[in-house]
C-alpha cells in the first residue's frame, strides 16, 4: 500500500512535505485538508481554521500539546479521516483527533505519528517524493 | 483489514474502503481539491498577500475574511457544488517554522 503526498510551496515560499486527506465534519460532510507530514509530531493535530470549519463543539481536551511555543490547549473530537491510496482506494482512519485552540498557534494541520506509525514515512526532497508505505513496500527514489 | 497505531497517545483504527461509489466520490472530491490547489499556486502572490487572514479556495476562486466561517459561507454560496474547497490561515509573520507537536 502506498499513499502519495507531495512537496508544496507554502505562504512563505518554503516548500514543505504534505499529504492530502479529507475529514468528516459534524454534519457528515467531508472537508479537504492539507497536512504537513511531520515525523516530529507525536500525534495528528488540526489547525484552528479546519477545526472551526468542521463544526464540532469546542470540547477541551485533558491533553495539551507541547512544542516550541510552549504548552497549548487543544480541543478534541472523534471523526474519520480518509486518504487516497495510489490506486485510488480510500484508506480510513478512525480516531479521536486534536485541534489547537488558536489560529496563530498552528497555520497548517500536522499528520503525526499516531497515523504515520502505521507506515514507513518517506520524506525525500532530492527525489521529490513524499509517501506513506505499508510494511513490506520498498521505496526507490 | 484493520490495524491500530498510536496506542498510548491516540488509538487509531485503519480500514480500507471497499464501496465503489465511495471510492469514486473521494476521487472526485480530491480532484477538485487539486484543481483548487493548482489555482492557488498560479495565484500564490495574490493569495498569500492576505497576512493574518483566513481564506478559502473554491471553484478556483479566492475568498478572504477575518473568520473561517465567513470565508466558508461566501465560498459555499458562490460554488455550492465544489466540495473540494479548502481553508487556510495565513500567518502574519513569514519565516522558518518548527512544528513538532
Amino acid at each position: 500500500m502506498r499513499i502519495n503526498g507531495a512537496w508544496r510551496i507554502c505562504d512563505d515560499q518554503i516548500t514543505r512535505p504534505t499529504v492530502v486527506g479529507e475529514i468528516e465534519d459534524a454534519h457528515g460532510n467531508w472537508l479537504e485538508v492539507l497536512f504537513l507530514a511531520d515525523c516530529g509530531a507525536d500525534r495528528t493535530v488540526f489547525s484552528t481554521d479546519v477545526f472551526r470549519a468542521l463544526g464540532f463543539p469546542p470540547i477541551h481536551s485533558e491533553d495539551a500539546v507541547t512544542g516550541i511555543g510552549g504548552v497549548t490547549n487543544t480541543f478534541e473530537f472523534s471523526s474519520v479521516l480518509r486518504m487516497r491510496r495510489s490506486d485510488g482506494v480510500p484508506i480510513i482512519f478512525r480516531a479521536r483527533f486534536a485541534a489547537v485552540a488558536g489560529s496563530s498557534l498552528l497555520d497548517m494541520s500536522v499528520l503525526g505519528r499516531d497515523i504515520t506509525n502505521l507506515f514507513t514515512l518517506i520524506i525525500d526532497r532530492p527525489g521529490d517524493a513524499v509517501c506513506l508505505l505499508s510494511r513490506g513496500e520498498v521505496y526507490q527514489a | 483489514m484493520r490495524e491500530q497505531a498510536g496506542e498510548r497517545i491516540n488509538p487509531v483504527v485503519m480500514e480500507i474502503e471497499t464501496d465503489p461509489a465511495t471510492c469514486a466520490e473521494v476521487a472526485r472530491r480530491m480532484d477538485l481539491f487539486e484543481r483548487n490547489w493548482s489555482w492557488l499556486e498560479a495565484h500564490a502572490s495574490e493569495v498569500y498577500s492576505h497576512r493574518g487572514k483566513f481564506l478559502c479556495i473554491s471553484g478556483q476562486e479566492l475568498f478572504v475574511g477575518d473568520t473561517v466561517e465567513e470565508v466558508l459561507r461566501a465560498a459555499k454560496a458562490a460554488h455550492p457544488d465544489d466540495d473540494g474547497r479548502f481553508t487556510r490561515y495565513i500567518p502574519k509573520e513569514k519565516g522558518p517554522r518548527i512544528y513538532a507537536y
